[in-house]
């Protein structure tokens, strides 16, 4: 079906660059013949050329543009066919949902500050159709690659085939930054540094992606590499070590890089509306609310991944405090992997239990909270546990400082459920038209109240798809769980995906996008095996219950028979009085 | 998010000792999400000489939530629901920790089979007859074995030999039919 559209593209562009130039020479052959009918009547030749030539002109353009149009739609097309293959039910309608949103979100404004020039039209219009491309093929790569990296049958020539599709649009996204500042020196109005805003976000979110990813591939890689090669005793150890070191390594980045790359991104989006909002001066129309709430989503989405990676910092360094450090001798005595992640410890924490696990791992158990109390993993002894009354002093030191660690560590995973009570509900668009004038940071102070009632407000909007039934759950505990996982800053982007969808024109709309969206198409086939599990599953109890009852009887009337023979004869006879007579003539 | 590494090596470690224990655990589709745990039933039970499938799903916080697992084949359990395969197992609800794995979590089921807990009942008419009428449940139990369990078992070999009569080689043929449930049809289109 690819091979149909993309053959049905090219067939089309090839139609669009023949009328090209068979317009172009139509019109040369009439400027000749206009020429030569010229030399007898000068006057009237004139003004039959001066009618002629934006007619010609118009429609030669109009060609140049649907070829170029055609091109680029065949180009997308093969790119889309190198990279992914062949693309899935869900991630056609994902990227339905995101083109939508983009071009709406990002073209909207777009008419606010630029002059109704077939120039300008033109110029922007190339600008986000770029960019649009770029975005929904780095969303693509990022699915995909998720896809993989949960699928067991995935090869690193399959995974490596869709990161370079993170790769390319990366370097073409520096190329488009470079033509975007050859136009901003060419023509030096202000208006053209909005140009950079969304290109230098697409820029960061790609280099996230390509991190995170990049790791992902190094681990299929060496697994791999590991399936095939033969295991030693002594290099053993030393693989362990290495192995340990590149994961903290690979932790330490994802986590801080991984953060400051999110941050970035999110700047640049935000300062792309904002510029907007600059050029465009603060009128009180329609348009001009639905752009500061977008400012006010991408602001909250900033401070919640701001907190989020705070309160990580904390908590490591608390538990980093509290707990021992494992010395190589421990580490090569203990001979084992972590138990939580099953992966090779370069460093580790000691429990008083004297397992060792890695901090990351120990910290995401205890923020799980399954248990009332806090335990060691392998043996379930409590941590932090009360010594007897009768040691030394230090000891009682000890106690009272780890039932204080303990209490901490409490009070900081209560504090983001109360802050969460405490959030203000509901939105009010009065006190949004009263906001100050012409100073954004001040309007943004002032409505740091309205941030966090973003997500409540959002959980109200909610529609059917899972980004959003994401949102339903506990938040805070999502976000901790996210922030502690090896993919942890992949929630900020999903949050954002989520953000965007949940900015719907009026919710009349929404409900109704939300009934016509299809169901996937594997639910229907699982809905059917399950019914008929369900009715197969009903038929075959009551046939044991109807066995069950006959025995019953059976039993009442000749109680020394064993119920072996019982339902063996029930099964054959299945009536309660053929049995009886049976086992009577026996 | 799920730890996608740390299943990867658990499904490796549960086929490294399948024929010990005969404890199988394989992806359902192709994801780590859904995935099918198979166990034969306790020497010396009314589940002996039983397959049993069980239904496992992931969550996404595992392994630091516990994962959810449910009876796909039908049994006669105190503990085990017989209408929806649900079970009653405090290691895969509050006694979970992040140490245990797929195949100790699938032995401990092995071994509720084999100590039936009649007092935490998941099915009360089960748990009843257990207490009352041993010896009924003891027939029962057999009889929903021999019905369920093991049918499903010959079903599973009858499948293979004529699936290998086609022309397909039979470790492939094995390996898809325990992928897809035991299903003929769906296992012939992915043998295609």
């Amino acid at each position: 079906m690819a091979l149909r559209v993309i053959a049905i593209s090219a067939v089309s562009t090839v139609l669009s660059f023949v009328g090209l130039q068979f317009c172009t020479d139509l019109s040369l052959d009439k400027l000749t013949s206009d020429g030569l009918i010229g030399w007898n009547l000068i006057h009237l030749d004139n003004a039959s050329q001066d009618i002629e030539l934006p007619l010609g002109l118009y429609t030669t353009i109009g060609l140049l543009v649907n070829c170029m149009i055609n091109v680029f739609i065949l180009l997308n097309l093969c790119l889309k066919a190198v990279f992914f293959t062949e693309l899935y039910a869900s991630e056609t309608r994902k990227l339905v949902e995101r083109f939508i949103n983009y071009v709406i979100y990002k073209g909207m404004f777009l008419p606010l500050i630029v002059p109704p020039t077939i120039y300008q039209a033109g110029l922007w219009s190339t600008w986000l159709t770029v960019l649009c491309s770029l975005k929904m093929f780095q969303a693509l790569a990022r699915d995909r690659l998720e896809r993989l990296n949960a699928s067991p049958s995935a090869t690193p020539w399959t995974y490596l085939r869709v990161y370079s599709a993170l790769l390319f649009v990366f370097m073409v996204d520096v190329l488009w930054i470079r033509f975007c500042l050859t136009i901003y020196q060419a023509h030096g109005s202000s208006m053209y540094l909005l140009l950079f805003f969304e290109p230098f976000s697409i820029c960061f979110e790609t280099l996230q992606a390509i991190l995170v990813h990049g790791f992902q591939l190094l681990d299929i890689w060496l697994h791999h590499s590991a399936c095939n090669s033969s295991d030693f005793r002594t290099p053993k150890l030393l693989d362990m070590l290495t192995a340990g070191s590149l994961l903290e390594l690979k932790g330490i980045l994802i986590r801080n890089l991984g953060f400051l790359l999110d941050m970035a991104t999110f700047f640049m989006a935000l300062g792309h509306y904002l510029y907007i909002w600059r050029l465009h001066g603060m009128a009180f129309h329609l348009i001009d609310a639905l752009l500061f709430l977008n400012i006010r989503a991408l602001l909250s989405a900033i401070i919640n991944r701001i907190k989020g990676f705070i309160r990580l910092r904390i908590a490591l360094g608390t538990l980093h405090a509290a707990l021992p450090d494992a010395t190589t001798e421990e580490l090569r005595a203990y001979d084992d992997e972590c138990a939580i992640c099953r992966e090779p410890m370069a460093k580790a924490k000691r429990l008083n239990c004297n397992h060792l696990f890695h901090l990351a791992c120990l910290r995401s158990w205890l923020d799980q909270g399954l248990a009332e109390m806090y335990t060691c993993p392998t043996c379930r002894k409590p941590l932090f546990a009360g010594v007897p009354g009768n040691e030394t002093n230090s000891d009682a030191g000890t106690i009272s400082s780890d039932e204080q660690l303990a209490r901490q560590i409490s009070a900081g995973l209560d504090r983001p459920n109360s802050a969460r009570h405490t959030m203000p509900t509901g939105f009010y668009p009065n006190q949004t038209l009263n906001t100050p004038e012409g100073v954004p940071w001040r309007g943004a102070g002032l409505d740091s109240g309205w941030l966090h009632s973003w997500p409540n407000q959002g959980v109200d909007g909610a529609g059917p798809s899972t980004a959003i039934r994401t949102v339903g759950l506990g938040r805070v505990q999502m976000m901790m769980r996210h922030l502690a996982s090896v993919g942890e800053t992949y929630a900020q982007t999903t949050l954002e995906d989520t953000a965007w969808n949940l900015w719907p024109i009026n919710p009349s709309q929404a409900s109704a996008s939300g009934s016509t969206i299809p169901p996937p198409g594997g639910r229907l086939p699982e809905r059917t095996g399950s019914l008929h599990l369900r009715t197969a599953s009903q038929s075959s109890n009551d046939n044991v219950a109807n066995i069950l009852a006959m025995a019953e009887t059976v039993r009442e009337v000749l109680p020394h028979i064993p119920d072996d023979m019982i339902f063996q004869d029930l099964q054959r006879t299945n009536s309660v009085t053929v049995t009886v007579n049976n086992l009577l003539q026996m | 998010m799920i730890d996608l590494a740390r299943v990867q090596k658990e499904l490796v470690e549960c086929s490294k000792d399948a024929e010990g224990s005969g404890i199988k655990v394989s992806p359902k589709n192709d994801n780590l999400v859904l995935l099918i745990g198979t166990i034969p039933g306790p020497v010396g039970t009314p589940y002996e000489g039983g397959i049993f499938q069980i239904d496992i799903t992931l969550p996404d916080g595992y392994p630091f939530e516990p994962p959810k697992m449910q009876f796909k084949t039908k049994v006669w359990h105190p503990n085990i629901s017989s209408q929806s395969g649900a079970i009653c197992l405090d290691i895969l609800k509050d006694q979970w920790s992040p140490a245990l794995t797929l195949k100790t979590a699938l032995l401990s089921v092995q071994a509720l089979l084999s100590a039936p807990q009649p007092d935490d009942p998941q099915d009360a008419v089960v748990a009843q007859q257990y207490l009352k009428d041993y010896q009924t449940f003891v027939n029962t139990a057999r009889y929903w074995t021999e019905s369920f369990a093991k049918a499903s078992s010959r079903g599973i070999e009858d499948k293979v030999q004529k699936l290998v009569e086609m022309g397909f080689p039979e470790a492939r043929v094995r390996s898809i039919l325990e992928a897809v449930g035991g299903d003929e049809n769906m296992a012939l289109e992915r043998l295609l």
